[in-house]
């Protein structure tokens, strides 16, 4: 346990009256803090631990009273928590049990989905990516079946700049055939542009 | 609960998270890359990847038994998904692409 801050933004659960465990060993009575960026656990006096979602493995509720005598939110964790400053090498993988157990059973549910939520604003990075294009940006546009199809404003920013120059031709003759709307910033309601991987463009009216 | 972004549109269409998701309401065994293994009914999946399992039992590394009502695996988090043998991988991919594509259509274009 170290100092902390409590979160004040972007809390997407926040328990209070919340035990913690860590692998067996009683953390005491805190408050839980599900946030976008981590997940913090702290006492009344600022002490407590954060945890990373790039290293949760697993979240679930558990209601097993063999494994633990009460209903808990059970987290498992690729760090060792209790045992920080030991220089483990990183080979050895290491797991930590936390559990969470709030007064109220009900939140329990809640406190999953929020976790859930932002387990998904935290992807991970493919480090051996089949996917990683010689570009900077991967065309996620491309594929079996990807659709790379904007309508409005959206669209702009993926736009390449010869994408660019090409709907503001198209953008141009709209105008001059007195249908659609030219330019003000691009109004792409009446063309679609689909990009492929070999770089040609193709356009639907 | 899951959000589509593009990301996961392009990994759903090209990667094996497509065959994952064709497994909703199969049991499933799935092995972590920190030896725990967890099995239990399959409820969800994302285009990373990401599981959730309903009714599952989690045995850590240690042989420690967890029952839980819900479980979230983290796609970077599995090494193995053992399927169930009665599935025939290929057809289920194909069923699921076009479930998938039907699903991501704009409501006026879908047939349904």
């Amino acid at each position: 346990m170290y100092s902390v801050t409590r979160p004040d933004s972007s809390i997407y659960h926040k328990e209070d009256c919340c035990k913690a465990n860590i692998d067996s060993t009683e953390m005491g009575d805190g408050t839980l803090y599900i946030t976008e960026i981590d997940v913090v656990w702290c006492t009344n006096e600022n002490r407590g631990f954060k945890l990373q979602y790039g290293d949760i493995a697993v979240h679930a509720i558990s209601t097993d009273s063999q494994a633990f005598p009460e209903e808990c939110f059970y987290v498992m964790y690729n760090r060792n928590l209790l045992n920080e400053d030991e220089s483990n090498d990183e080979d050895e993988p290491s797991v930590s049990e936390v559990r969470f157990i709030p007064s109220d059973k009900d939140h329990l549910k809640a406190m999953f989905n929020a976790m859930s939520d932002c387990q998904c604003l935290h992807p991970d990075e493919e480090d051996d990516s089949d996917f990683s294009a010689p570009e900077d940006d991967v065309n996620y546009e491309g594929g079996a079946a990807g659709e790379g199809f904007y309508t409005g404003e959206e669209g702009i920013e993926h736009l390449t700049p010869q994408g660019l120059a090409t709907m503001q031709r198209l953008e141009a003759m709209l105008g001059e055939n007195g249908h659609g709307e030219s330019g003000d910033g691009g109004k792409l309601d009446l063309v679609a542009i689909k990009r492929f991987r070999s770089k040609q463009m193709y356009f639907y009216f | 609960m899951m959000a589509t972004s593009k990301k996961e549109k392009f990994l759903a269409y090209n990667t094996l998270a497509i065959l994952l998701m064709s497994m909703k309401n199969h049991i499933l065994q799935v092995e972590t890359k920190n030896e725990s293994t967890i099995i239990g009914t399959m409820r969800d999946c994302d285009g990373y990847g990401n599981l959730v399992l309903h009714k599952a039992k989690l045995i850590t590394a240690f042989g420690k038994q967890v029952q839980c009502v819900e479980v979230h695996v983290k796609a970077s988090a599995i090494r193995y998904v053992h399927l169930p043998d009665s599935i025939d991988p290929i057809k289920s991919m194909k069923t699921q692409l076009n479930y998938y594509s039907r699903q991501l259509m704009p409501p006026k274009y879908q047939k349904n």
